[in-house]
């Protein structure tokens, strides 16, 4: 029997949040986390979670798994359980709504402060904004992010600054439209990150790196930010 | 963006590139003197006396010390804002943080000026 | 007062001056004093009263529900730490240990350029046993948080900023860092 670990908080009943340990016959499956969820959710109607696709692309069900943020609907447990044990914690430093769920609005104004659109004040063209295949090629390892949060709240800088340091998520964003061809409103975006918070918080630890479901890599895209900050300031 | 702030430079790339450049600074003076004294086991105060007197000497001791001062500042203002902070402490935070920017901006200056007595002050 | 109280004071203010209104408009109708336009302003006037009445309620219960002290898991026990976190961990304490730790350094320098005697007095020191020690203990320190800082150097190149590269990266600055801390250990006993 697998013994899972979940974190419980109801703030209707619940002083503080606590540990609740359920037994979980895997029938020698090796499942997924959000199976394991969905199975005991069927016995215990009162946990919640958020889940939606189920197969990594709507980004809700990001959680701490055995001490590792991810998706609990693409992470199988032969990847993640130890000593035959599972402990789902919810996402590190966002404040818990209730059980695994948290409250997203500190990461997504991060993600709102970076202007998360194309910017081009010239007259649009009759079909679309062409881009060459060698600047669309820029935006690869960018454009995949699906917001899980599990990057910014993998990352220490986030946690003890979350409304100052834009965060891995809200960085790889802002670099995304950095690298757009399309985009003209470089000056100003960059300009709006030059303080000692907003990227130079990002002090290369790469636990964003580490947890990135979707295998992007957020310490290289505020590395070019930097870069362009270094080029346009000096 | 958060724009009042005091920190060094007062600007994100400014501090970074300043604790860089200084870094550079001390690891050079740092292999520097580790050279010259695996290289002097039998090292003399008149030895020792002498490579300080140099101007250039002087003037890279100088820079080395300036370089510690910031790249120190940079360094340890970014852990006061990280851990000592409203959020993790509460409203007290605020009244602790500034003291403790105070506290450290003393002891920088008191290692500037002895440091530039000790590089300068001799004949 | 909690959420539920607040609740349940909105709804029955709510309630009282819906109660309060038609009660008022219909004796007012009743009495037929009103024409038609002071019906209108009656009416109009009426529900400004009430809903700035209302309002503050309806404040406190925004208020009520955003500042609610949710907790956050941030237990750092239950969290795990990838190895470029621990380096960089040990850079930030190493850091702050060499801020004090420079005390001794500037102190040994002025020592050994103010006199014969005071230069002889540092080379002395160095032979017993417990300055040896707070000596390995301060180039200890300088020696990690150089290595990692030469690390972070390299990364801020682009070099080794990959998942595997910054993991190979961390591995050979600790074992560097290791390494020299030894030899110091060696060259000072």
């Amino acid at each position: 029997m697998l013994k899972v670990e979940i974190y419980r908080y109801n703030p209707d009943t619940d002083k503080a949040p606590y540990m609740k340990t359920y037994e979980f016959d895997t029938q020698g499956k090796d499942l997924m986390v959000l199976d394991v969820l969905e199975q005991l959710k069927a016995q215990d109607e009162s946990l919640a979670y958020r889940r939606s696709c189920r197969e990594g692309v709507c980004g809700s069900d990001g959680m701490n798994i055995n001490g590792k943020n991810g998706l609990a609907c693409i992470k199988p447990l032969s990847e993640c359980v130890k000593n035959n044990k599972l402990i789902l914690r919810p996402l590190p430093g966002l404040p818990v709504i209730r059980d695994l769920v948290v409250d997203m609005t500190q990461f997504y104004d991060q993600y709102k402060k970076i202007e998360p659109y194309l910017q081009n004040d010239t007259p649009a063209p009759a079909i679309e904004r062409l881009q060459s295949p060698e600047d669309r090629e820029k935006l690869d390892g960018l454009y995949e992010c699906i917001l899980c949060a599990c990057c910014s709240t993998a990352c220490p800088s986030f946690w003890w600054n979350p409304d100052k340091f834009i965060g891995p998520a809200g960085l790889l964003q802002a670099y995304r439209f950095l690298a757009d061809s399309r985009d003209l409103a470089t000056e100003k975006r960059l300009s709006n990150l030059d303080d000692p918070f907003s990227v130079f918080r990002c002090h290369g630890i790469q636990a964003c790196v580490a947890v990135c479901p979707k295998g992007l890599n957020p310490t290289r895209a505020i590395g070019h930010i930097r870069n362009m900050l270094l080029q346009s300031a000096t | 963006m958060v724009t009042s702030i005091t920190s060094f430079g007062r600007s994100g790339l400014y501090d970074w590139l300043i604790q860089r450049v200084g870094a550079a600074v001390m690891a050079a003076y740092t292999i520097f003197i580790t050279i010259y004294l695996m290289t002097n086991p039998e090292l003399t105060f008149e030895q020792w006396h002498a490579l300080f007197g140099q101007l250039w000497m002087r003037v890279f001791s100088l820079v080395t010390l300036l370089s510690f001062i910031s790249h120190a500042w940079i360094g340890l203002w970014a852990v006061l804002t990280d851990y000592l902070t409203v959020r993790l402490m509460g409203n007290k935070a605020t009244i602790l943080r500034i003291f403790a920017q105070m506290m450290l901006g003393g002891v920088a200056i008191t290692y500037l000026v002895w440091g530039i007595e000790i590089i300068w002050g001799f004949n | 007062m909690n959420a539920k109280k607040a609740q349940y004071f909105i709804l029955c203010g709510g309630f009282s001056f819906v109660f309060l209104y038609s009660t008022l408009y219909n004796a007012a109708r009743l009495a037929r004093r009103f024409n038609h336009r002071a019906q209108i302003l009656f009416r109009f006037s009426l529900i400004l009263v009430l809903t700035s009445l209302n309002l503050p309620a309806m404040g406190y219960k925004v208020i009520l529900t955003v500042n609610k002290k949710r907790p956050v898991n941030l237990d750092l026990t239950t969290i795990n730490l990838p190895i470029t976190g621990f380096v960089s961990f040990f850079h930030r304490m190493t850091g702050i240990f060499l801020f004090a730790g420079m005390a001794a350094l500037l102190w040994m320098l002025d020592s050994s350029l103010d006199s014969q005697e005071s230069f002889a007095a540092v080379r002395d020191a160095s032979a017993n046993p417990i300055c040896k020690l707070i000596l390995w203990v301060v180039l200890a320190g300088l020696a990690y948080h150089m290595v990692a800082g030469i690390r972070h150097l390299i990364m801020d190149f682009g070099i080794g900023e990959s998942l595997k590269g910054g993991q190979i990266g961390a591995k050979i600055a600790l074992v560097t860092a290791i390494i020299l801390i030894a030899l110091i250990g060696v060259w000072i006993w």
